[in-house]
């Protein structure tokens, strides 16, 4: 059991499977497993089918999300079942919801319609066009708004570390931005499996629209402090969480930033809660005494 | 520029190996100059770029990220021996790399 300051931090999507352990621990599987048939019953019967070995769902926008949220709220689970409990919660990008469920903010169900009632205002708000994100690996922020200058509608949208950014906007322009990207020397440029513009001014109009979803739920006050990937701050109230959730859709993240003021704040193990490596990745860069664990490696340590 | 000395292959070359099999999750024995980094080790880009900072930082180079990456563009990488090449390459000629040309 860690004697450190803990973070449960969720990632937003799935990129593959293959280096999951997760699966391989009984306890966890089950309880997946029961998230999954819960969540088929309430949102989609499809995920009834669902399998890691299968590389299931990974170019489905919406179920991806949907198997993130559950991988997030099964694993927190567990660990918590294990005595292992978060000082601190943090969602990257759309992790939020898993974060908030494992918070006690909102139930399970709540989550999932969030996710549902998100992604159908987005569709309808991006249905006019063709849009997506970008990865820019291996050029400084300002290489990067040097290359925007003439492509105004692109935005960065996050910043993993000093050398790795996320920028959101149209398709064309992205792939414009890639290629300038590609000509001014970045190890790698390349868009992302998405055709949201999440976290840019894009959704604001579908952010608005979300929020009248989100002002009907009855959110409770946070149990466990989640700190804002927007903003840094601390929220705890059901004010504070409906504002992040609506503002999450359209405002810019700094993964970067929320990582350094954890440190900061005294977290020496962050565990992922999620099946991917990419949290963990970006984490090689900010130099200081912690840990970044995945689920299997607390269990199995 | 750094100075090159007999045994800077070597190191450069223990560090290359010892980077990936703690990065990769695989034992050294099992990594040699033919591995290609991406198919064998399921490398990325951000492993790249790490470990340019950690040559950056043992032998003080003055270079800029981007200069490499536009090398790499010339001269793409795929097993650790390319790779411990190239990093010679950015030791010796730092951000002269690009008039090797």
């Amino acid at each position: 059991m860690p004697e450190t300051a803990t973070a449960f931090v969720f990632p937003a999507f799935v990129r593959d499977y293959h280096n999951d352990k997760s699966p391989q621990i009984d306890s966890f599987y089950s309880h997946f497993q029961h998230l999954l048939k819960r969540a088929s019953r309430i949102v989609d019967p499809d995920l009834l089918y669902f399998h890691p070995k299968n590389q299931d769902f990974l170019d489905h926008e919406l179920r991806t999300q949907y198997v993130a949220f559950i991988y997030g709220c099964a694993i927190s689970d567990i660990l918590q079942q294990k005595g292992i409990h978060p000082t601190l919660l943090s969602g990257y990008s759309m992790g939020i919801y898993a974060a908030l469920v494992q918070g006690g903010a909102i139930s399970f169900e709540q989550g999932l319609m969030l996710i549902l009632h998100a992604f159908q205002e987005i569709s309808y708000t991006t249905m006019t066009g063709r849009f997506g994100m970008a990865g820019i690996i291996g050029l400084s922020e300002n290489d990067i708004q040097t290359i925007l200058e003439s492509l105004p509608e692109v935005e960065i949208t996050n910043r993993n570390s000093s050398y790795s950014f996320v920028l959101s906007g149209r398709q064309q322009d992205l792939e414009q931005a890639i290629d300038a990207a590609h000509a001014e020397g970045a190890f790698h440029a390349r868009m992302l499996n998405v055709t949201v513009p999440y976290h840019s001014h894009l959704l604001k109009s579908a952010a608005l629209q979300f929020a009248k979803f989100v002002y009907t739920l009855d959110i409770r006050s946070l149990t466990v402090p989640l700190i804002s990937v927007l903003n840094q701050e601390i929220l705890n109230s059901p004010e504070d969480v409906k504002t992040e959730l609506v503002e999450n859709l359209y405002k810019h993240f700094n993964w970067f930033a929320t990582q350094l003021k954890m440190l900061e704040m005294g977290i020496g193990l962050f565990i992922v809660c999620g099946p991917g490596k990419s949290l963990k990745k970006n984490a090689r860069f900010i130099a200081g005494e912690y840990r970044f664990l995945s689920m299997d490696e607390v269990v199995n340590h | 520029m750094a100075q090159i000395m007999e045994n800077t292959r070597y190191e450069v070359k223990e560090v290359v190996y010892e980077f990936f099999a703690e990065e990769c999750e695989v034992p050294v024995s099992e990594i040699s100059d033919q591995t290609n980094i991406i198919k064998d080790l399921d490398g990325d880009s951000l492993m790249f770029l790490e470990l340019i900072e950690i040559f950056k930082k043992k032998y003080s180079l003055d270079i800029e990220l981007k200069t490499i990456g536009k090398y790499a563009v010339k001269h793409p990488v795929e097993t650790i021996g390319q790779l411990i090449d190239m990093q010679m390459l950015i030791i010796e000629h730092e951000n002269d790399i690009l008039e090797l040309d």
